[in-house]
């Protein structure tokens, strides 16, 4: 072999091969258990808004908000 | 300057844009009071054109007490006002800290005067939660009153100093003890936030302190590559909360502020949003 010879990488051969499509794999692979708790809360969540909305939860929010909150300022 | 001093400036500005007060004196009464806030801006300031999150869940909690019971508001206010920060913490956590908090960026430039620094032990952050339990949940609940926006240094700052200065249309109430007493709070906050970093953030912040619970179930993450930590610390010393990321990359501490990030000398500290990037898989 002469010295401009590419040496072989850490997936040559068979079982290279394998390990490389593994690594490929683990990579692209779903996402993680914890991926997907996080987007089953984020659903509830906005559920939790869509369902606010049958108790007219922003209107209430609302109502309070456009007028001067006494208790914020100090001059209950 | 730097780039989170300039969002963070950007974002006191976008969350209380609302110049027409001043020659108006009403203050907004328009559609953004339907939204909540991302981080403490009370909807008391002239200028806020959304509304506190945490002032949302006072009125539902209050709304169960005997003097203002009203079971329909309290259901609809409290899923609204936790589905809306929920939401917000499932993606980014206790982001909205770090980059969007009016109050938090005045801390972080309060912080910066040149004074001895005055370490907070980290069990202090307990007395977040405690916080939230008694003076935002409980207190409200039993008696009616909104006892945590009594307190609320964010509401003396941009509600009650600036309807002070441009009163509304409207007559306000003679000042009283109550208000010199909030006054009092207030100034020795911000005096607390000259000598130790962030102070009533990490010590007293309910909404800090429900925003950090989702850290730990966020989409998105940080994270730190110990083969290429050094252990050099520069993470530690930038950090606006005096955390070290390299123990718990997802500590309700963190504000996500990723000062340590760009700290690294080594690029250690990672962050993004986890099925993304390979990295934000293995954490």
């Amino acid at each position: 072999m002469d010295g401009t010879a590419v040496p072989p990488g850490p997936f040559a051969g068979e079982e290279g091969l394998k390990k490389g499509r593994d690594a490929k794999r683990s990579t692209k692979a779903g996402m993680p258990v914890g991926g997907w708790a996080a987007l089953a809360l984020l659903l509830a969540f906005a559920a939790a808004v869509a369902i606010s909305l049958i108790f007219e939860g922003p209107r209430h929010l609302y109502a309070k908000a456009v007028y001067i909150c006494l208790d914020c300022i100090g001059l209950i | 300057m730097r780039r989170r001093t300039i969002l963070q400036a950007a974002s006191a500005a976008a969350l209380n844009p609302y110049v027409p007060y001043f020659w108006k004196r009403v203050i907004y009464q328009g559609g953004g009071k339907y939204l909540c806030a991302p981080g403490l801006n009370c909807y008391a300031c002239p200028l806020a054109v959304l509304s506190c999150p945490i002032g949302g869940l006072q009125l539902a909690f209050s709304r169960l007490s005997s003097a203002m019971r009203d079971l329909k508001a309290a259901a609809g206010l409290f899923l609204y006002v936790t589905g809306s920060v929920g939401m917000l913490g499932c993606l980014v956590g206790r982001m909205p800290c770090g980059w969007v908090c009016p109050f938090g960026f005045l801390q972080d430039l309060l912080f910066r005067l040149p004074l001895p620094e005055l370490r907070l032990p980290r069990r202090l952050g307990i007395a977040r939660y405690l916080t939230l339990l008694t003076a935002v949940l409980l207190l409200p609940a039993l008696t009616g009153v909104s006892w945590f926006s009594r307190l609320c240094p964010a509401g003396t700052l941009e509600g009650g100093l600036l309807l002070q200065a441009a009163p509304p249309a409207s007559p306000l109430p003679p000042t009283s003890w109550f208000f010199w007493l909030k006054l009092g709070l207030l100034v020795a906050l911000l005096a607390w936030a000259t000598v130790s970093r962030r102070p009533f953030c990490r010590v007293l912040c309910p909404l800090g302190a429900i925003l950090g619970l989702f850290n730990r179930v966020s989409l998105y993450r940080m994270w730190v590559e110990e083969e290429s930590c050094t252990d050099c610390g520069a993470c530690r010393r930038v950090c606006p909360v005096d955390i070290d990321i390299r123990e718990d990359p997802a500590s309700p501490d963190c504000i996500r502020c990723l000062e340590c990030k760009e700290a690294c000398p080594r690029g250690a500290v990672g962050s993004g949003f986890r099925w993304l990037t390979a990295e934000g898989q293995a954490g």
